[in-house]
């Protein structure tokens, strides 16, 4: 029993006196208090007091005591603060915050609290200071040295850029280790004052001005939660708040600095027709959709509903994507439909649904905090998921997990790792199989969890047999010591998550490997547990979304199969349409051939980029240019609109309401916060007009009324609605109006009933290094940069941390060549040659190069293959044979 | 002045009555005046009050780690009010803001720098009211000279006064290299020392009155374990000064401290070792279950990357005069550190008889170091209770012995040994008895051992040492049978490297050479020492100290002809004499951070083989770890 302030309260071990008087109610200043670190302790503003101590004492570091009488607010107490408040006052210069305002000036509140008058603010300032990123500036005057920056970038994100040093006989924040910082503005978000702004937007209290609207982050599938700052319809910032969704008040550069693109002038804001001399003009919304819906009917018409085929968006909405899914089956006749999750996890889906019943990240991310032992194979996640990456980190740092990465590429994670297994690219199955070798023959395997739960282990453990240590290094080049210290580390501690992404995925087999993943996480009794899980990280905003929708060419919205007469009459009556197709359609990797071949006449493509984003650039482009019409609708005039015969100015995320959903199955609210630019259209509004000119009236279709819709026909989202979500998201299966969603599956049983074991043997990569081609490339993404880079290459907030592409080349082999870091090189495979910049870098394996696919520029996939995994219909965009030479 | 003269407020704050005759004299080691973190003690009429505060102040303002905001701000503006005072341009409210921040900043700063960094200044304005007002009206005449030192609990203990508080932070701010740069001011071994210290430190943590002290020697080892993250490369060493060249003999761990901190002096040195490798002690008696010997020798090669040269199987002749062997070989100067290589008798019939299967614990654990198994059989019996009886018992069972009996003398209480070595000993399986002597060792008719005679004891009355006398229990002889007796009750130096006469060294009755403590400096002013051959058997950063003061001194007389304490060290012993740690300071508020453990193998598992035995800390472990530390850094400052 502690007794603060009158009341007698018990205790948590371990809790502090601060912890204790927050749950009960009582307000202690904590102005350094950064969540997820230790306390800071610098503020001193907690300080209380307590009985036999001669002096006060910090709330935030003192642990509650048996018999502890604690004062928290008495006369000795408010004097302290106020002191402390009075010095703090004279030391910077501070300005006053805006009415509006949150989270920035609970400085500025404590000041009133405490009654502390302000001085009058010195007047003249002198310029910023230099820190580790442009996109953030640092007024060392209006610095109060608290250290949150510090923590946040130290602890929360295990970087530190900064510190804290003696300059001209005065503390300040300095640039310490400035190669590591990530721009991810976690120490902008955190500063109480005005000491760091954006150096993107205004800045300031400036950006703290007018609106606030919550949504949901159009970037990668962590599916954080911002804040977009407004102001006569334009964005002056992004923050975060610090209670709310999954990042808890932390963002990633692209989140917090790539907003500029929502205003820029590159926007597409009218309708634009391609005129017989090959040039575009601009059209109004009638005449463009009417042509557009012309061409469609003609061709299907003229060849049939197949010769069409359309390309969902995982940037657009849910409601977007259910929409597309049904203009293309139910309007248009077509099961023609796919989307970029084609090339990143459809070896997800696939795997996953075989091995489980269900194709999604098995447990939340908050789970990982639980795990004893994480291993994170192909997903360089503090740069592509850095969100999810903050909870890996925490379980690390605070919780004691032990961190296995299984990368050929040196990452941010290896950094932070236990153990990195560097296998030679495409050798994944055959060091999982070793890994899963060690633990059978050592007993380690969970054979209640496997006799209770699962089916096929006896044929996985007599393929096993020969995936001896030995033969495994052979092939991966792991030593066998590392291959049992991770086997015993898995076999022994419990839980384990596992998390992967396109490493392993984006393979000619990525469906075997996803499998056997699979195998391991059930071999170790991983599957359902808290902390456990075969965790895919999911690339875009809403690529769970638009699979989740039935933007796919085999299944309607739910998985719920094509081939099923019942679903099909299911979807028919609530859609008011004729039958509906039954074939499964093609895949994004198929109609690219099927469109050279000729076979396939017309596309419909809502928000993609295939000209950059598909295998062998070349193939792609020419099978785009073989279309009798092609329909684009983009926020962007991108590659793949150059060559469209209809361009459709469409919203960004910013400009539509909707739901997106998580890579952690979350479902979440989209708010609109602006209007689109010029003539521009939500896809929403776009999909109902082309139906309507189709010949098929929608009737007024809102975001929420069509989130009902999908409810009615989609069992895992039976439950879920607009109105719900704006108390926060839902993680699906939701089947009912009283169901709380499902964080974490396979619990109780498998979606399918018993988890199946598949066993796979290694195979090759289907490209190997030859005499003309000794170098083998893997392709990917990088921190400050999206996908093809239409979004995050515009403005200066990213482009100026990460301008050009640049080509990770091992010392050695640079060495060999003759290459100098910053030199221009031109990188050549049998498909076609690129030219990049090299930077030599130990994060490269010898005999392995890095191209990232953003630049259009330097397109990585002009020499990727279109290799595809028989199953998924995935590329093989990890492994192609290049050659390396300077360039004239 | 106001006050009557020898002046003191020593002890105040952990309440305990100022008395200025029972407070330890500044004057002794040549101050007038003494301030710091309890109080001030002030001997001669000429000492400016105002102005010695005014020294203090600054040294905790440029302390302040700007961690914390009372004590980063008010320590500032402290420094400014007494600035401005000391030029006559200060106001009695200035005073009066004086003492309000001082107050402030004791009660409310984070750590020890604040805590206890005004404290003398509020002793000052109560005791020395007219001196500030007359520094109001008149200013400071003129500056004195002062000496300022900064210090706390664990660094006082550290014979090396390594500043752990600093590193500590350093990796908690996960700044491995800096920590281990400031590890490295006072420890060119972080990786052996790190692993084998005695941690004097931690019996002196504050935290201790708390929870439990931090682990401070583990913290040491982790930010050595980090150097793959990107450790400093050793700075390459400064040109050599002048032609002046340092002999240094023995390569144990004083010789290796000298010549590594002379190197960076700008001295190289040679150092001549008897032995086939460098680390003396480190390397042959300390076996690698504790101290992997890779580990050793890479910190041997940093060294040698400071201008060290190492020659190894060199053995200094003996009998000759070391003065007339540094003539001849063109030395300026030397450094002796040969160590205490003698083993201890036992005392016990059948020591000398040269029976099979009896060897001294050293001659056990060289031999093993050296790749040989001295000893097998069955059932073995170790005699004495330090570290190397316990390193000793638990080798053996790693060549193979079952049983393993230690005998001590005396009870558990007593024992000499690291209660962790001790723990672990007593993990893997070795049989611990007390209150008993050996008297005669027993041996068949081929000379081999067969058994030990003991004697039973009793623990009596207190002797020089303050523990209990054990006594013999007369008639309660019994033998242990037994296949081998390892004695390791302690070793003696012999320092014969010098001739007393002929070079003007002094030795002492236990055959140590005397040196002056501070200076390392012999009667010879060319012969330095430090070491086990001048204090004795002790430890291994005793032995790293002295071999860092001694290059200090050494450095001095090369450069300036003459070698003396400096004021800093002066300083440094007053604070010695004063103490720093609190042992009767009571901490108001439990703790309830449990000590982070590292990592041990299963005692059935270490015990196969000599592999470490230790796995050192995680990342988060070390984090957490090192978050736990209350930086009781302490200032003081004194007039010269």
């Amino acid at each position: 029993m502690i007794h603060i302030d009158g009341q007698s309260l018990e205790f948590r071990e371990g809790e502090t006196i601060l912890e204790r008087a927050q749950r009960a109610g009582i307000d202690i200043p904590a102005l350094c208090r950064v969540e997820w670190a230790y306390p800071v302790q610098s503020c001193r503003l907690c300080v209380v007091e307590v009985s036999g101590a001669d002096t006060l004492l910090p709330a935030c570091a003192t642990c509650a005591g048996e018999g502890m009488t604690v004062h928290t607010a008495s006369e000795a107490v408010v004097r302290a603060r106020r002191e402390i408040l009075t010095l703090l006052a004279g030391s910077f210069r501070h300005e006053t915050p805006l009415g509006n305002q949150r989270g920035k000036s609970y400085l500025q509140e404590l000041f009133r609290r405490y009654h502390i008058p302000l001085p009058h603010p010195p007047s003249g300032e002198s310029g910023p200071a230099e820190f580790p990123t442009p996109n953030i500036r640092y007024h060392p005057q209006k610095c109060i040295v608290c250290h949150r920056c510090i923590a946040a970038c130290r602890e929360v994100k295990n970087i530190g850029a900064i510190d804290i040093r003696q300059v001209e006989g005065k503390s300040r924040v300095v640039p310490d280790r400035t190669e590591l910082c990530a721009s991810c503005g976690e120490c902008l978000q955190v500063c109480p004052t005005l000491a760091l702004t954006d150096a993107v937007g205004p800045g300031g209290w400036s950006a703290w001005k007018g609106q606030r609207i919550t949504t949901t982050c159009g970037y990668c599938g962590c599916g954080c939660q911002m804040d977009l700052h407004l102001e006569k319809g334009s964005v002056l910032g992004v923050s975060a708040r610090d209670h709310v969704g999954v990042n808890q008040g932390s963002l990633c550069a692209k989140g917090r600095f790539g907003y500029e693109f929502i205003q820029s002038r590159e926007r597409l804001t009218t309708p634009l027709i391609r005129g017989d001399d090959g040039s575009f003009r601009e059209a109004d919304w009638e005449e463009a959709l009417s042509l557009a819906a012309e061409r469609l009917s003609t061709l299907r018409d003229r060849h049939g509903p197949d010769s069409l085929a359309g390309l969902a968006s995982a940037k657009c909405t849910n409601e977007e994507n259910y929409l597309f899914q049904k203009l293309m089956r139910g309007v248009l006749g077509t099961n023609n439909v796919d989307h970029c999750a084609r090339l990143c996890h459809s070896s997800t889906v696939a795997g996953l649904a075989s091995a489980f019943g269900s194709g999604a990240m098995t447990n939340p991310i908050r789970d990982v905090l639980r795990s004893r032992v994480i291993l994170v194979t192909g997903s360089n996640t503090t740069e592509n998921h850095p969100i999810y990456a903050n909870y890996i980190i925490h379980a690390v740092q605070h919780q004691g997990a032990k961190l296995i990465v299984a990368d050929p590429r040196g990452i941010g994670l290896t950094r932070l790792a236990h153990l990195w297994l560097r296998p030679r690219l495409g050798t994944d199955l055959a060091w999982i199989n070793g890994l899963m070798h060690i633990i059978l023959q050592r007993g380690w395997q969970d054979q209640a969890f496997i006799d209770e739960r699962t089916e096929g282990f006896d044929e996985l453990a007599s393929i096993l047999r020969g995936y001896t240590p030995d033969y495994v290094t052979s092939v991966t080049g792991i030593p066998a010591e590392e291959l049992h210290r991770a086997a015993e580390l898995l076999g022994t501690e419990h839980p384990a998550s596992l998390f992967y992404a396109m490493g392993i995925t984006q393979h000619a087999n990525g469906t075997d490997k996803v499998k056997v993943l699979a195998d391991l996480a059930m071999l170790t009794g991983n599957v359902g547990v808290e902390g456990g899980g075969v965790n895919p990280l999911r690339g875009q905003n809403n690529v769970q979304g638009a699979c989740d929708m039935g933007a796919l060419p085999n299944v309607f919205p739910g998985y719920q199969p094509v081939g099923e007469s019942e679903v099909r009459q299911r979807f028919s009556r609530v859609w008011h349409c004729g039958d509906l197709p039954a074939e499964v359609g093609l895949a994004a990797t198929q109609m690219m051939p099927r469109a050279r071949e000729g076979s396939l006449k017309g596309m419909y493509i809502m928000g993609e980029n295939p000209v950059l984003s598909d295998p062998d650039q070349g193939h792609a482009e020419s099978a785009l240019d073989s279309l009798q019409f092609l329909l684009v609708q983009d926020i962007f005039f991108s590659e793949t609109a150059r060559r469209a015969d209809i361009v459709l100015p469409s919203a960004s995320f910013a400009e539509k309401d909707g739901t997106f959903t998580s890579s952690e199955r979350l479902v979440q609210r989209v708010r609109r916060a602006l209007s689109p630019p010029g003539g521009a259209r939500p896809d929403l509004d776009i999909l109902v007009h082309m139906a309507a000119h189709l010949g098929t009236n929608w009737g007024e279709c809102k975001p929420s009324g069509v989130m009902e819709e999908i409810a009615s026909l989609t069992p895992s989202y039976g439950g879920i609605t607009h109105q719900r979500l704006e108390a926060g998201g839902i993680p699906w299966p939701c089947p009912d109006r009283e169901h709380p969603g499902t964080p974490r599956l396979h619990e109780q049983r498998f979606s399918r009933g018993r988890g199946v074991f598949f066993p796979v043997h290694h195979r090759e990569p289907m490209e190997q290094a030859s005499e003309q081609y000794p170098l083998l490339l893997t392709t990917g993404r990088v921190g400050p940069h999206y996908h093809t880079g239409t979004m995050t290459r515009q403005g200066v907030g990213l482009t100026r941390l990460y301008p050009q592409a640049l080509a990770e080349l091992s010392p050695s082999d640079a060495d060999r060549l003759g290459i100098g870091d910053g030199e221009r090189v031109r990188l050549t495979s049998p498909r076609g040659s690129v030219e990049a910049v090299a930077q030599v870098s130990e994060r490269s394996a010898p005999g392995e190069v890095f191209l990232p696919f953003h630049f259009h520029e330097s397109p990585a996939n002009r020499l990727t293959a279109a290799t595809l995994d028989p199953v998924a219909l995935i590329p093989e965009f990890k492994v192609s044979a290049v050659r390396v030479e300077k360039a004239e | 002045m106001e006050q009557t003269l020898p002046f003191s407020t020593w002890g105040r704050w952990s309440g305990r009555p100022p008395n200025a005759q029972a407070t330890p004299s500044p004057s002794h080691y040549g101050f007038k005046a003494f301030l710091g973190w309890d109080g001030l003690v002030v001997n001669e009429e000429s000492v400016d009050v105002v102005d010695l505060c005014r020294a203090y102040m600054d040294t905790v303002q440029k302390e302040s780690c700007g961690q914390c905001l009372p004590c980063n701000l008010g320590t500032q503006e402290m420094t400014e009010i007494l600035q401005r005072l000391s030029r006559g341009e200060g106001s009695s409210e200035e005073l009066q803001r004086l003492r309000d921040l001082a107050e402030i900043v004791r009660q409310t700063s984070k750590c020890g720098v604040g805590l206890t960094g005004t404290r003398p200044i509020l002793d000052a304005l109560d005791f020395f009211p007219e001196e500030f007002e007359r520094a109001l009206k008149n200013g400071v005449p003129q500056h004195g000279k002062y000496v300022a030192r900064v210090t706390a609990p664990c660094t006082e203990a550290c014979p090396s006064h390594l500043d752990i508080p600093g590193y500590v932070d350093m990796i908690r701010m996960g700044r491995y290299g800096r920590s281990l740069e400031i590890v490295r001011e006072g420890c060119p071994l972080p990786g052996s020392i790190g692993r084998t210290c005695t941690r004097p430190c931690e019996f002196n943590c504050r935290r201790t009155k708390l929870d439990a002290p931090i682990a401070i020697k583990d913290l040491k080892r982790f930010a050595d374990d980090m150097l793959h993250l990107g450790d400093p490369e050793p700075e390459p060493p400064p040109p050599a000064r002048d032609e002046s060249r340092v002999a240094v003999i023995g390569a144990g761990p004083a010789g290796l401290a000298c010549a590594y901190y002379l190197g960076r002096r700008g001295h190289p040195a040679t150092l001549y070792e008897a032995h086939s490798h460098a680390g003396g002690m480190a390397a042959t008696a300390i076996p690698r279950f504790r101290l992997p010997r890779n580990i050793l020798f890479r910190e041997i090669e940093r060294i040698e990357q400071t201008g060290a040269e190492i020659r190894c199987n060199t053995p200094i002749s003996r009998n000759i005069s070391l003065q007339n062997w540094l003539e001849d070989n063109g030395f300026s100067a030397a450094f002796v550190g040969v160590g205490a290589t003698q083993s201890s008798r036992m005392r016990c019939e059948g020591e000398d008889a040269g029976y099979e299967c009896f060897m001294t614990g050293l001659e056990f654990l060289n031999r093993i170091a050296a790749g040989e198994t001295p000893l097998q059989g069955d059932r073995l019996v170790v005699v004495g209770g330090g570290n190397v009886a316990m390193d000793c018992s638990r080798s053996a069972l790693r060549l193979g012995f079952s049983e393993v009996h230690l005998l001590y003398r005396r009870t558990q209480q007593e024992m000499p040994a690291d209660a962790e070595e001790f723990r672990q000993a007593g993990e893997e399986g070795v049989e611990f008895r007390y209150l008993l002597q050996p008297v005669r060792i027993l041996s068949d008719q081929n000379g081999r051992v067969v058994g030990l005679e003991c004697l039973r004891m009793e623990l009596g009355e207190p002797d020089d040492s303050g523990r209990r006398r054990p006594e013999p229990i007369q008639g309660s002889e019994f033998v242990i049978e037994c296949d081998a007796v390892i004695p390791a009750i302690g070793q003696t130096c012999v320092v014969d490297c010098v001739l007393p006469d002929e070079d003007q060294v002094q030795l002492t009755r236990w055959n140590t050479m005397l040196v002056d403590a501070i200076t390392q400096q012999s009667d010879n002013e060319r012969i330095f020492a430090g070491g086990d051959c001048t204090t004795g058997p002790d430890t291994l950063i005793g032995a790293l100290a002295a071999g860092k003061r001694a290059a200090r001194h050494i450095a001095q007389f090369l450069e300036t002809g003459t070698c003396r304490a400096e004021p800093d060290e002066l300083l440094q012993s007053y604070i010695s004499e004063l103490t720093v740690f609190d042992t009767a300071e009571r901490l108001p508020a439990p703790g309830a951070s449990p000590r982070a453990e590292p990592l041990l193998s299963p005692a059935r598992e270490r015990r196969k083989d000599f592999r470490e035995v230790e796995e050192g800390f995680s990342q988060p472990q070390a984090l957490y770890e090192a978050s736990r530390c209350l930086r009781c850094y302490r200032i003081a400052v004194a007039a010269i």
